[in-house]
């Protein structure tokens, strides 16, 4: 290709850019760094602990904060799920269980009674006839020391006992753990006699269980 | 001005060796360049009667094909995957070739890219048409339609990494780091988002986080930088300039690399994702300014004492609309992200306004500039009516004009009316009428500027006319330059 028939618009171009080297003004570097600055304090007021459960950026100003401080597990919500997970295949969600097969716990003097026996229940599994709300039942329950650990049964005992009709005082961790103490060595799973054995006297954390309405019976 | 020594072969020898490259461009960047014509054109008709539906709601509903759902994914799917993404590849390979000085190589993997890409968006807005949207937005093709475009852009970048290697050694230029950037976050964009969004979903508002991680950065990431080693090269090109400042094109260019994939999240502001997320994305959203004023400082710098070549140059006077454009949208959405801000605009039709100053002010004027500048070096003829040029330039800048200014000032009202809850919703949204009528006009004129265009680039394949000794300048050739 000759020259003469390159095209004109190649022939008047100015070579492939070049690059100048005038420094980065002072001034502009200032501002950076300005803005800079800036974007750290930003970030310092509105991180929101850098949390994910932080949506609102006004709540925490200050830096980091482990997800489990200052955010109390709400024992209803975790008991029922458990509580949905564990138990409604017989008690039911609705607490009434199935007549003649499972007992209800709705306003149930078990629940609502005395918490050293309810706990000693769950714990153990129940065996031979057992009379609830004056309705005899005659069936197995297993025993749930093995599967669940002392939290998560206080969580369920305490939804329960606050759901449906229920309104029993909640019951504390410490309490299933110094109740599964005493029952360590038992293998099968208790009678209605065994049961009505158990003193009622209150765990700990259970205080004002005694007082509960539904449990005259127990006293 | 001091520079780097520039290279001295003799001005003859140069200008052969551009023939050389310009003749191995020819077919593959004509191919993408007017398949983008093409998509620009459909891609306007659908935006027009999305924009009409919005005022006239009974517009063309007897079909379900031309619902507003519908039109209006068409709409963007067309121009953004049909008209800019063609657009820019196309650009890229003339200024890869450029750049590296060395005739195109391996032109049928282009090609083969140019029909795979064309025919994934064909599918595509087929798809969407038929009712096929994934409804993400920005992501709307469905996957048959997708891994179509992701394998034609592979293709593109396999074709860089190859012609890099062949370049004739020496400096590389600003404009190659922005290319290369912008070739391999798009795919990984892209691919990413589809697999984490359309092929195995995440769960929950991380879905949205994802969703606008992608719809920012394709702006940010792949149309920006790409736009903008377009303006690295026409200005100083035309200008016979150097560029001002080789550590200012550094300086934006990493800043723009670091702060810009953060920029999603300020979609969601006051959504249910974690506010460090949110101020996470304001922060680097802001900062921003920092590739954005590094390189408006740049180009200002160069243009300082040649302004008197926008009269003339065609391919200058689009340009540098569109690089002053880029520092107006970008300062303006630093701003739109503050939180104060956020809250008036977000939801309404102000960051429509925002997003068509960015996608065409800045990225669409940009491209509309150097495809002024290549074509003619392509087919070696000049353009054939300065007159067409003219009616293009004006009828596309009044009509952005006119439509950035009514949505920004119809939102601003629209979003003030919105926060006070005394209002009924309903007579906020017919109070917008006007502005809406504002807009469907000035796409009006949008759609009569591009039809300028599409006759000139018509024409100019065909040929036609005389031919010409000169440039096609705009006014008096006071200087010749093109
Ligand atoms: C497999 C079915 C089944 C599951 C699961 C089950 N129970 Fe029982 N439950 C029974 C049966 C049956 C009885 C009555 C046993 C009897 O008749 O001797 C009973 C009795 C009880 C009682 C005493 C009677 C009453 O109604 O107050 C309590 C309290 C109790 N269950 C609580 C629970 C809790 C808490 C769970 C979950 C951790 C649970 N049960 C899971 C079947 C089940």
């Amino acid at each position: 290709m000759d020259v003469a028939k390159a095209h004109g618009a190649l022939l008047r171009e100015h070579t492939e850019p070049r690059d100048g080297a005038a420094p980065v003004p002072l001034w502009l570097l200032t501002f950076f760094l300005a803005l800079a600055f800036w974007a750290g304090g930003y970030l310092f007021f509105y991180s929101g602990g850098f949390r994910g459960d932080v949506f609102n950026e006004n709540q925490i100003a200050w830096g980091y904060t482990p997800p489990s401080a200052g955010k109390a597990k709400d024992p209803i919500t975790l008991g029922k799920r458990l509580y949905v997970a564990n138990c409604a295949s017989c008690h039911q969600v609705t607490g009434l269980g199935q007549p003649g097969v499972y007992p209800p716990l709705d306003g149930s003097h078990f629940v609502n009674g005395p918490s050293s026996r309810l706990v000693a229940i769950v714990l153990n599994g129940v065996t031979g006839p057992l009379k609830v709300d004056n309705t005899v039942f005659n069936n197995n329950m297993p025993a749930w020391k093995g599967l669940l650990k002392d939290e998560q049964i206080a969580q369920i005992l305490t939804y329960v006992r606050q759901e449906w009709s229920n309104q029993s005082a909640p019951i504390s961790s410490e309490s299933v753990a110094a109740q599964r103490a005493k029952w360590t060595t038992r293998a099968d799973p208790l009678t209605e006699p065994e049961i009505l054995a158990i003193p009622t006297e209150e765990l700990p954390g259970a205080a004002s269980a005694s007082a509960s309405p539904a449990a005259p019976a127990a006293h | 001005m001091t520079s780097f020594p520039a290279p001295t072969p003799s001005a003859q020898a140069d200008a052969l060796d551009r023939a050389a490259i310009d003749a191995s461009c020819r077919v593959p960047v004509l191919l993408f360049f007017a398949s983008a014509n093409f998509w620009l054109f459909f891609g306007s008709i659908f935006a027009l009667l999305a924009s009409i539906k919005l005022t006239n709601p009974e517009f063309l509903t007897d079909s379900a094909w031309l619902t507003f759902g519908r039109v209006r994914p068409a709409h963007l799917n067309a121009v953004a995957y049909g008209w800019a993404s063609p657009a820019a590849i196309g650009v890229a390979i003339w200024l890869m070739a450029r750049l590296c000085r060395a005739p195109l190589r391996h032109a049928r993997i282009l090609i083969a890219a140019a029909l795979l890409w064309n025919l994934g968006v064909a599918v595509g807005i087929g798809a969407i048409l038929a009712g096929q949207s994934t409804s993400v937005e920005w992501l709307e093709f469905p996957s048959y339609a997708a891994i179509l475009l992701f394998i034609g852009y592979a293709f593109v970048t396999v074709w860089a990494l190859l012609m890099f290697r062949e370049r004739r050694p020496g400096h590389v230029y600003v404009s190659q780091w922005y290319i290369f950037g912008a070739l391999f976050w798009f795919p990984w964009l892209y691919g990413v988002t589809n697999l984490m969004l359309i092929v195995w979903p995440v769960q929950g508002s991380v879905q949205a986080i994802i969703n606008w991680w992608y719809g920012h950065n394709v702006l940010g990431l792949w149309f920006t930088p790409i736009a903008i080693a377009s303006a690295y090269y026409m200005i100083p090109k035309i200008l016979g300039k150097p560029i001002h400042s080789y550590y200012l094109s550094i300086l934006g260019f990493w800043a723009l690399a670091l702060f810009y994939s953060w920029n999603g999240g300020h979609h969601l502001i006051g959504g249910p994702i974690p506010s460090w997320v949110q101020s996470a994305s304001i922060i680097a959203s802001v900062m921003m300014l920092i590739p954005v004023i590094a390189t408006a400082i740049n180009f200002h710098m160069t243009m300082v004492g040649s302004f008197s070549a926008l009269r003339t140059s065609p391919a200058l006077r689009f340009t540098v609309f569109g690089a002053m454009s880029y520092t107006i949208v970008s300062v303006q959405g630093s701003s739109m992200a503050l939180r104060s801000l956020n809250k008036i605009t977000h939801f309404t039709h102000y960051t429509i306004g925002h997003s068509h100053l960015g996608m065409y002010a800045f990225f669409t004027m940009t491209m509309f500039g150097a495809m002024y500048y290549i074509i003619p070096r392509l087919v070696r003829w000049e353009w054939p009516s300065a007159f067409l040029i003219k009616a293009h330039f004006w009828l596309a800048a009044s009509g952005i004009a006119i439509m950035v200014v009514s949505l920004t000032v119809g939102g601003v009202l629209q979003g003030l009316e919105l926060a006070d809850p005394k209002i009924p919703f309903l007579d906020i949204v017919v109070r917008t009428r006007p502005w809406l009528h504002a807009r469907s006009g000035s796409g009006a004129f949008l759609f009569m500027g591009q039809l300028a265009f599409l006759l000139s680039f018509i024409l100019i394949l065909l040929r036609a006319g005389r031919r010409r000794e000169g440039p096609t300048l705009l006014g008096d050739a006071a200087s010749r330059r093109s």
